[in-house]
């Protein structure tokens, strides 16, 4: 059993070394802000993309790849306040 | 107190009654009772001594006025051993008093305690045997009538020896109640339970254990003070800790390690150490209670200060403990000392014995050092080491600090590189001292600093080199072979040209020493001669010339045969001069020594030309050398008395490096074979049916089947073998033989030699069953057809048997057998066979029986075993249902793409698998999933494991590990076979979920999905609208042009 549980744990462990998981306190800023580094890392990973975004903003390629590197600081924008008492109240309510 | 016996027997009975007020003034004893000690002062006494302990919860029934004791007497019948039986009490004295004031007074054991456990076992054996009668025994067995009780005589004096004198004076009142306690309940040598939770407990233990004896109740705790309840609570707790069940441990250990601040160190530590030195202490018990000195030191840190001493002398001796794991104890013991007290305290307390006159305590103090300098770090005790190394006070001081980096450099290995220089720097001066033993110890110091640093660090060693060198021109003897032996260590870590010439240089000694008589010089001499040799830059020309010669001169010779050591030794660093030169003039110098006389001598041989010939081959072996050589191996092979493998070894490895070049020796061979097969001796058969299994292919090679077809009928004949060991060899050779010449030329032929295996199936010895097994899996797998269908069903009933063996090996073979019987006589009839036996109680029966329904159906293409198997399903038996699903799970494991044809056929069972109440059955029917989904990837078979998945689904939040894990399995599994869009559709409604139970186990899935599958998933992300200053949407995705 307790065999079974380490697995888990190392499982677990495994998983929190990369940086686009998450956990049950995620939240959705966090779990959207990887997504879009995620999205923008493949198209910069795949020409085709860079290539079709170019005709569509009339850029050059290299300005889309300089605009896109730009956006992973912050994809979407300045993180949300986080209003520390009502995030509590709100997982108490969860519970 | 045993003197004064003022007790009385019902002998006395009569009198008493008559004048009762006589008794306090002069009190009748027991008939029985040699003690003419007056009662009433006796008593007195006694109250004294009680009145001075007042805490002794104990109370006896001499705390009462003698006329009490009279009328308790009265009551219950005393067995006086104590006093009347001057042996026994003796012996009593010796074993417990002292004892229970040592566990109070010092944690070192007095002289008494060298008694090992054993010893003092049959000491209380024999006194519990020869133990005086008691009343109540007399009574029972004189007749009452007839006799008289007779007082004893007025001026009589028992005789009291000079050894029962010391023993009376050395024991204390106090003890003495013990003893009378013990008395009350009579050991008769049978392990009673102990009163600490029923804890039984070895008679040595109960001496540590006293105060606890007999309070179980928890009687009288109020008498005492706050410091004894500690100490009786620690005692209990240790009690446990040792001999209690693990739960039970575990708790002690926690409860001992949570309070060890409130305990305090001296309450602890009197209580434990004494435990440690027990002579009756088990690796076990002493692993236990290190394991709570651990934890109390890591506790207690810098509080265990004033202790450090106190531990130190007693975990020290196990340093050099004779036992690998006391010894491994006693370091972590140590380390863990050194963490907690720190590096000033240590060195503080372990000072004084730097310099000691006793040779072993310097010794485990060297050791202890080196533990600290591992715990704590090299450079933290270098200032120290340095210090004493150059200590001008005494020698000693020295020796010890050079043994110090001795021992660091054995303990610690490469780690002391960084420090090399270092340490080599502040022991060199060592190689100039005065004293021999500080040379000797330097130099050993630095061979173990090179063995530590190789292959590196030449340099450091710079400095001490030339002293070295000087040295082996200088010194003889003791002196000499540890200068050597450093040097040994060093040249292998020269370059090339450096080692050639310093090789030159030492061999002129070392060839002067190859004569020396003393062994361990000889054994330095070799360990130096194999290093040397071993070093890219001495030429083969140079070892062959002057080394080889004098080298066999005076190593070859039969007493280097009789140390084991030396024979190690010996051929190994024949080995690497064999590298040097070549194997065959090696081989050529000591072939005729196979026809020694001495058999240990000509293993020695054996094993040095099997070493040879294994890694360098036969190749440089010329004819005459071959016939010398096959003529020495079968004389040395046939004269062996002994069992040793190390001649069948060795015959095997020479005649496989031969290859075809044996066919002219093979019949002389096969002859000697023969005839030893007959042999009276169990072990010789065994070795001569072990030879053939050894040669059978090269055998094959040279093209002698007819001499092969001939063995094999002759082992045939020998399958009536009784010793299991022998047969099995047997059946092992007839497989080898088998497996050469094959199934059609095999004779026997095979529809003989079968049914006569079948018998022999049933033979409970491993070693039998993993080679009968392999044979008949051989058989089955090849030559089925030689047999009749009724030999093969009869086989399978036996392989069921097998299932249960111990060995996995024959497992295996006996699940692959099945698979090979199916497909010779088609799976019907097998799998009715296993099927049954999904029905039986034992489980590893029942998943070897899963897994040979599998292979079946692998074999025999599923088609023929699903419909049978699904069928069993719908027998309401737990077991017979998981037998079925867990078949299916290994079904589909095995046939992988072939999974797609059956997908359909079985959805429905899974269903209802995945439905089930028994979380085993949902759990099984995940894994089946799992291989089913991973095998058919691609095939398009998305329609119906959308559908399981639906069914699996709802297992996520089963809490269980086991099924849990089968769960995400599955997922993994379904999220190969139908892409990770599918599956995150299905974990994006728990992402977010109220409950964080839900949240928790759905990000798990998510997680698992993007580790794996993260650039897919990018496209499948679903569309989130933006929310204030947050942009969240993709646009870049919604480009169309």
């Amino acid at each position: 059993m307790s065999e079974r549980e380490s697995l888990n744990s190392q499982l677990e462990h495994l998983q929190m070394r990369y940086v686009g998981t998450g956990h049950a306190d995620t939240t959705k800023y966090e779990w959207l802000s990887n997504q879009h580094r995620d999205t923008i890392a493949s198209y910069i990973g795949h020409p085709s993309f860079v290539s079709l975004f170019a005709i569509a903003e009339n850029e050059s390629t290299g300005r889309i790849k300089y605009n896109l590197l730009n956006k992973m600081i912050n994809p979407c924008g300045p993180p949300p306040k986080v209003d520390s008492t009502t995030k509590k109240d709100e997982d108490e309510d969860m519970d | 107190m045993e003197v004064d016996k003022n007790q009385v027997s019902e002998w006395d009975d009569s009198e008493l009654k008559k004048k009762p007020s006589t008794v306090s003034a002069t009190p009748r004893r027991n008939r029985w009772d040699e003690t003419p000690v007056s009662s009433s002062g006796a008593t007195g006494g006694f109250k004294g001594t009680v009145a001075d302990t007042p805490n002794n919860k104990r109370k006896s029934r001499w705390d009462e006025t003698p006329l009490n004791v009279t009328s308790q007497t009265q009551a219950t019948p005393m067995y006086n051993l104590g006093g009347a039986t001057p042996k026994y009490d003796g012996s009593q004295v010796a074993m417990t008093p002292n004892y229970s004031g040592l566990v109070k007074q010092t944690p070192m054991i007095g002289g008494q305690m060298m008694l090992d456990p054993q010893q003092l076992q049959i000491q209380r054996d024999i006194e519990e045997r020869n133990k005086p009668w008691t009343d109540e025994e007399l009574n029972s067995l004189l007749p009452s009538d007839g006799y008289e009780i007779l007082t004893p005589p007025a001026g009589y004096v028992p005789l009291v020896t000079p050894a029962r004198k010391m023993a009376l004076a050395s024991q204390t009142p106090v003890s003495g109640f013990f003893i009378q306690d013990e008395n009350r309940k009579q050991d008769y040598g049978i392990d009673t339970q102990g009163p600490v939770d029923g804890l039984s407990m070895k008679p040595e233990d109960k001496v540590y254990f006293e105060k606890i004896l007999g309070s179980g109740d928890g009687e009288g705790e109020e008498n005492l003070s706050p410091e004894e309840i500690k100490e009786r609570r620690i005692m209990k707790l240790l009690l446990r800790i040792k001999n209690g069940t693990p739960p039970m441990r575990k708790q002690a250990l926690r409860h001992l390690t949570d309070r060890a601040k409130e305990f305090g160190p001296s309450a602890l530590f009197n209580q434990i150490l004494p435990l440690f030195t027990s002579q009756s202490l088990e690796d076990q018990e002493r692993h236990l209670l290190v394991k709570v000195i651990d934890r109390i030191l890591y506790k207690l840190d810098d509080l265990v200060r004033p202790y450090v001493r106190k531990i130190l002398s007693v975990i020290e001796p196990y340093l050099i403990d004779q036992n690998y794991y006391a010894r491994i104890e006693a370091r972590e013991i140590i380390s863990n000392l050194s963490k907690a007290a720190g590096l000033a305290c240590m060195t503080a307390k372990m000072r004084p014995d730097i310099d000691s006159p006793e040779e072993d305590i310097r010794n485990t103090t060297a050791r202890a050092f080196a533990v600290v300098a591992s715990a704590l770090g090299i450079p933290s005790l270098m200032p120290f080491l340095k210090a004493v190394c150059k200590s001008k006070k005494s020698w000693a001081a020295r020796h010890t600090g050079i043994k110090i980096v001795q021992q660091i450099a054995i303990l610690m290995g490469c780690a002391i590189l960084p420090h090399l220089k270092s340490l080599v720097e502040i022991i060199g001066h060592g190689l100039e001292d005065k004293e021999p033993k500080v040379k000797t110890i330097t130099a050993l110091a630095i061979a173990a600093l090179a063995e530590a640093a190789t292959p590196y660090g030449i340099e450091s060693f710079d400095p001490v080199l030339k002293p070295l060198w000087y040295g082996i021109r200088l010194y003889k003897e003791k002196g000499l072979a540890a200068f050597l032996k450093a040097i040994g260590f060093i040249i292998p870590l020269m370059d090339e040209g450096h080692a050639s010439y310093y090789t030159e240089q030492v061999m002129l000694t070392l060839i002067n020493e190859f004569k020396t008589s003393e062994d361990e010089m000889k054994k330095i001499v070799l360990k130096v001669v194999k290093q040397c040799v071993s070093t890219n830059g001495v030429k083969p020309q140079y070892v062959r010339e002057k080394i080889v010669p004098e080298f066999f001169k005076h190593f070859w010779v039969r007493r280097m045969a009789l140390d084991k050591r030396n024979y190690k030794l010996l051929v190994e660093t024949t080995m690497e001069l064999a590298n040097s030169v070549g194997g065959g003039e090696i081989v050529a110098l000591i072939v005729d020594d196979l026809k020694d006389e001495s058999e240990a001598y000509r293993k020695m041989v054996m094993e040095a030309i099997d070493k040879i010939i294994s890694t360098l081959g036969a190749a440089d072996i010329g004819p005459r050398l071959e016939d010398q050589l096959i003529d020495g191996i079968l004389y040395a092979f046939q004269e062996q008395s002994d069992e040793s493998s190390v001649m069948l070894n060795g015959f095997g490895t020479v005649v496989l490096a031969m290859g075809t070049r044996i066919k002219p020796h093979l019949t002389t061979i096969t002859t000697c074979i023969k005839w030893r097969l007959n042999n009276k001796s169990a072990k010789v058969r065994q070795q001569a049916a072990d030879l053939i299994s050894h040669i059978a292919v090269v055998m094959h090679a040279c093209g002698e089947e007819q001499l092969m077809s001939h063995l094999g009928l002759i082992l045939y004949e020998y399958l009536g073998e009784e010793y299991p060991e022998v047969l099995g060899s047997i059946l092992g050779a007839l497989k080898s033989i088998v497996n050469v010449i094959g199934m059609t030329k095999m004779t026997p032929p095979i529809k003989d030699l079968l049914p006569r295996l079948t018998p022999i199936l049933k033979n409970r010895h491993e070693k039998v069953q993993e080679n009968c097994i392999d044979l008949v899996g051989r058989i089955a797998d090849r030559g089925a057809d030689f047999v009749l269908e009724r030999e093969w069903m009869r086989i399978c009933f036996e392989l069921l048997d097998m299932l249960k063996a111990h060995k996995k090996g024959i497992r295996r073979a006996a699940v692959n057998t099945f698979g090979y019987i199916a497909k010779a006589i088609g799976p019907h009839d097998v799998l009715a066979t296993l099927l049954n036996n999904l029905k039986v109680q034992d489980r590893q029966n029942r998943v070897c029986t899963t897994v040979a329904i599998a292979i079946v159906a692998e074999t025999c293409a599923p088609y023929t075993v699903l419909p049978g198997l699904m069928n069993e399903y719908r027998i309401p038996e737990l077991n017979v249902q998981n037998g079925v699903l867990k078949s299916l799970s290994f079904l589909f494991e095995y046939i992988g793409e072939m999974g797609k044809d059956y997908i359909y056929a079985v959805t429905p069972l899974l269903e209802d698998a995945l439905m089930d109440r028994d979380a085993v059955h949902r759990q099984t029917a995940c894994s089946t999933v799992k291989h089913m989904s991973l095998g058919v990837v691609g095939l398009g078979c998305e329609d119906s494991l959308v559908h399981l998945l639906n069914f699996v689904w709802p297992n996520i939040f089963e809490t269980s590990p086991h099924v849990i894990n089968a769960f995400l399995e599955a997922i993994e599994g379904l999220r190969v076979a139908l892409g990770p869009t599918i599956i995150l559709q299905y974990t994006l409604q728990g992402l977010f979920h109220p409950s964080r139970k839900v949240r928790n186990i759905y990000w798990k899935v998510f997680n698992m999905l993007y580790i794996s599958s993260q650039s897919s998933l990018i496209p499948s992300y679903p569309k989130v609208l933006n929310e204030g200053p947050n942009t969240y949407q993709r646009y870049e995705l919604e480009y169309i042009i």
